[in-house]
């Protein structure tokens, strides 16, 4: 048998029942002595009932005799023999009941040689009473019968008086055992009481507290259910046959349905549309073989013939065997979320329509606006003075110049669009090439280059190589006014980041204009005093940022400029 | 437009100006003395597909945007045809899309020039592309 109670209530238990227990066997006990002792009791008053029997018998004997001297009444002998045959028995019965008292013995017998004597006394006055009533008189009158009366008498009280004071002895004996009984019967009782006392009150905090958690579990429980219920996103278990078998309040809301309508009745199947059914189709085996499935899409079918997107995330909870039992289910709305999706899905598309037209439409006219004005300063230089000359050349610069912007700004948005090929990319090869190539376009320049080692990173190569050329072309472009220039490449660990540094000694800039640095178009120097569209530092800018890096810069107006840029290890998701 | 010469150099360009400029540059080196100029693709099917035509130009320079049929399809009709598919197609376009560019090399293009704006690199660029696939290289007959 299991045992529920607690540990105190337990020992409280088992101290009140041998306390009881204990009371019954000394109660037991003390009825034994107290049957032995009534037995006692009942055999003084028969051994007093006996004695004052043959005390009686001895009176009437006597009393008779006398009545007999006077009368001659022969009745007397049948009276007299019928007297001592009681007298007789009185004896034995006596005889046996004082067995191993001294006093009672020697009294006993001595009642019985005289009364032996008293026979023969009798005896002889009944002979003599035949020839004469004064003998007989004489001798039921002399001294001597008075002798053997007192005799007799004396031994008779001298009985009762040891039996009475034995009973006595008794008496007051078991009165102290009755005393000590009724001493420790009520110690025991009070103890008892006490433990009971004590096992109610154990027994009852042990309820109060049993209560207590049981209320705590059903308060828990309703938290969980609400949470389960009312939470904001779905909850649901599929059984191995894809019936929904448990489904939150969130989730029947969104579908429109009533718990009755879905839980053990529906197929997760009946929810989705045909399109959604093909995939469930094809993930629910492998889910349940595999144990889970992260973050798959469904298109849900209300009861009202709307639909929503939900993502799902499922664990399948096995029985012993291993084998599928039922999952564990989530599902958020993503409705929003998908419509947005959609949303850039299509902008993006409309872009790309536009980068298209922009790269073809627009690069046309510039061509042939800088083709036809060069035709004139070919075929009519010889009208043309000077100052035509001049304008067309500007003519011309300014359609270079627009064809550089749309190139470049062609180059920027196909940066955001194009996915990202993550390899291990070896900067201090990449570095080498594209200072290099960059370098042997630069004439008549002194210039003085420190590369450190780099350390390589986790990047799509040729969005790499562009951050380069970016970077280290702006360097030489911002230091060319230098009589050296001075550029340093290097990389350093800064908060669990590899930082790429490259620093030049060219005119810098002032640092409140730092946050229009990444901005495309955004120019912090004359068009006349260097060149360019304002588009690469942009272009290095989402490269890095679509990276999951960041790229900052630091420099003083006319003491050079430093930018710093890493690139994590993984895309923080 | 078809005269008796055999055709050098068919040039199907939607854009006058750019045509314009491209014949300026062939004319320089000596290399457009018999070119057609197509304005669209549809007359540039006609030219070479026709019943009974058996034009076969020496290089065909060929635009990807314009209207009607398109640079990709001419490109893909010229490939596709048993006879016609040896013709150097040289694409000659202000494309730099990738997708242009992935498309018509697996179509069979044998080159893909992206036309500069400024004049000099384009001058450049033709006379290039012109010299190259008249003179240099070793036609398939």
């Amino acid at each position: 048998m299991k045992v529920y109670f607690d540990k105190k209530v337990l020992v409280a238990f088992l101290l009140a029942l041998s306390i009881l227990t204990s009371l019954g066997i000394y109660s037991y006990r003390n009825s034994q002595d107290s049957v032995i002792t009534s037995r006692m009791v009942s055999r003084t008053n028969e051994v007093l009932y006996h004695v004052e029997e043959l005390h009686s018998s001895h009176l009437e004997i006597e009393a008779e005799l006398t009545r007999f001297v006077l009368t001659g009444d022969t009745a007397f002998a049948d009276f007299y023999k019928n007297e001592i045959n009681a007298a007789k028995e009185h004896y034995i019965v006596l005889l046996e009941s004082i067995k191993g008292n001294a006093t009672l013995a020697k009294g006993l017998d001595s009642i019985r040689l005289l009364g032996m004597e008293k026979v023969e006394l009798i005896n002889h006055v009944i002979m003599t009473r035949k020839n004469s009533e004064d003998s007989a008189r004489m001798i039921v009158f002399s001294p001597y019968n008075r002798k053997l009366i007192k005799g007799i008498n004396a031994a008779v009280e001298n009985m009762q008086a040891e039996e009475t004071k034995i009973l006595d002895q008794r008496m007051t004996e078991n009165q102290g055992d009755v005393t000590r009984f009724y001493t420790t019967f009520l110690t025991l009782l009070i103890l008892t009481a006490v433990t009971i006392v004590v096992l109610f009150l154990l027994i009852n905090k042990t309820l109060r507290a049993r209560l207590q958690a049981e209320q705590a579990l059903s308060r828990a429980a309703e938290e969980i259910k609400s949470l389960y219920n009312d939470a904001p996103c779905g909850y649901h278990s599929l059984n191995s046959d894809g019936v929904i078998i448990e489904m939150n309040k969130t989730w029947l809301g969104w579908i429109g349905y009533k718990r009755e309508e879905v839980i053990n009745k529906m197929n997760y199947l009946g929810l989705l549309t045909p399109q959604s059914q093909k995939l469930y189709n094809e993930s629910f085996p492998t889910f349940k073989s595999q144990g889970f499935i992260n973050n798959i899409e469904f298109e849900v079918v209300c009861k009202n013939g709307s639909s929503f997107y939900v993502i799902v995330n499922s664990t399948a909870i096995k029985d012993k065997n291993g084998n599928y039992k039922k999952c564990r289910s989530t599902a958020f709305n993503i409705t929003d979320r998908h419509l947005a999706e959609e949303k850039v899905i299509e902008t993006n598309k409309e872009l790309e329509a536009f980068t298209y037209s922009v790269s073809h439409d627009l690069r046309a006219p510039l061509r042939s606006i800088d083709g036809y004005s060069k035709i004139l300063q070919e075929d009519f230089s010889s009208t043309l003075d000077r100052e035509a000359n001049r304008l067309l050349q500007i003519i011309r610069n300014n359609a270079h110049r627009m064809g550089h912007l749309i190139d470049d700004l062609l180059d920027f948005s196909r940066m955001g669009r194009k996915e990202l090929d993550r390899t291990i990319v070896d900067m201090n090869a990449l570095v080498g090439h594209v200072r290099q190539e960059l370098v042997s376009q630069e004439v008549n320049r002194k210039i003085e280059f420190t590369i450190k080692p780099l350390k390589e990173v986790q990047g799509d190569l040729s969005m790499m190589r562009q951050v380069w050329i970016n970077l280290i072309s702006n360097a030489l472009k911002y230091s060319r006014k230098q009589q050296v220039s001075r550029i340093e490449i290097g990389c350093k660990n800064e908060d669990h980041h590899i930082v790429y540094y490259i620093q030049d000694n060219g005119v810098g800039f002032d640092m409140k204009y730092s946050d229009k640095l990444f901005g495309v178009f955004q120019r912090l120097h004359k068009i006349e005093e260097f060149d360019g569209t304002g588009v690469g530092l942009a272009l290095v800018h989402r490269i890095v940022s679509r990276h999951g890096g960041k790229i900052w810069a630091e420099a003083h107006l006319n003491e050079g400029a430093t930018f710093f840029f890493f690139i994590p290890s993984q895309i923080p998701h | 437009m078809v005269n008796n010469i055999p055709v050098e150099v068919l040039l199907i360009e939607d854009n006058n100006e750019d045509a314009e400029l491209t014949i300026r540059v062939l004319k320089k080196h000596n290399l457009a003395n018999n070119l057609v100029h197509l304005q669209d693709g549809e007359a540039a099917l006609d030219f070479l597909f026709a019943e009974g035509s058996n034009n076969v130009p020496r290089l065909i320079l060929l635009d990807l945007k314009m209207p009607k049929v398109d640079g990709i399809e001419v490109l893909r009709k010229i490939k596709t045809d048993e006879q016609r598919k040896l013709i150097p197609v040289v694409m000659l376009t202000s494309s730099k899309e990738e997708r242009d560019i992935i498309e018509s090399y697996k179509l069979g293009v044998n080159a893909y020039v992206v036309k500069p704006v400024e004049f000099e690199k384009f001058v450049e660029a033709v006379a290039q592309l012109g010299l190259f696939w008249l003179l240099l290289n070793q036609p398939s007959r």
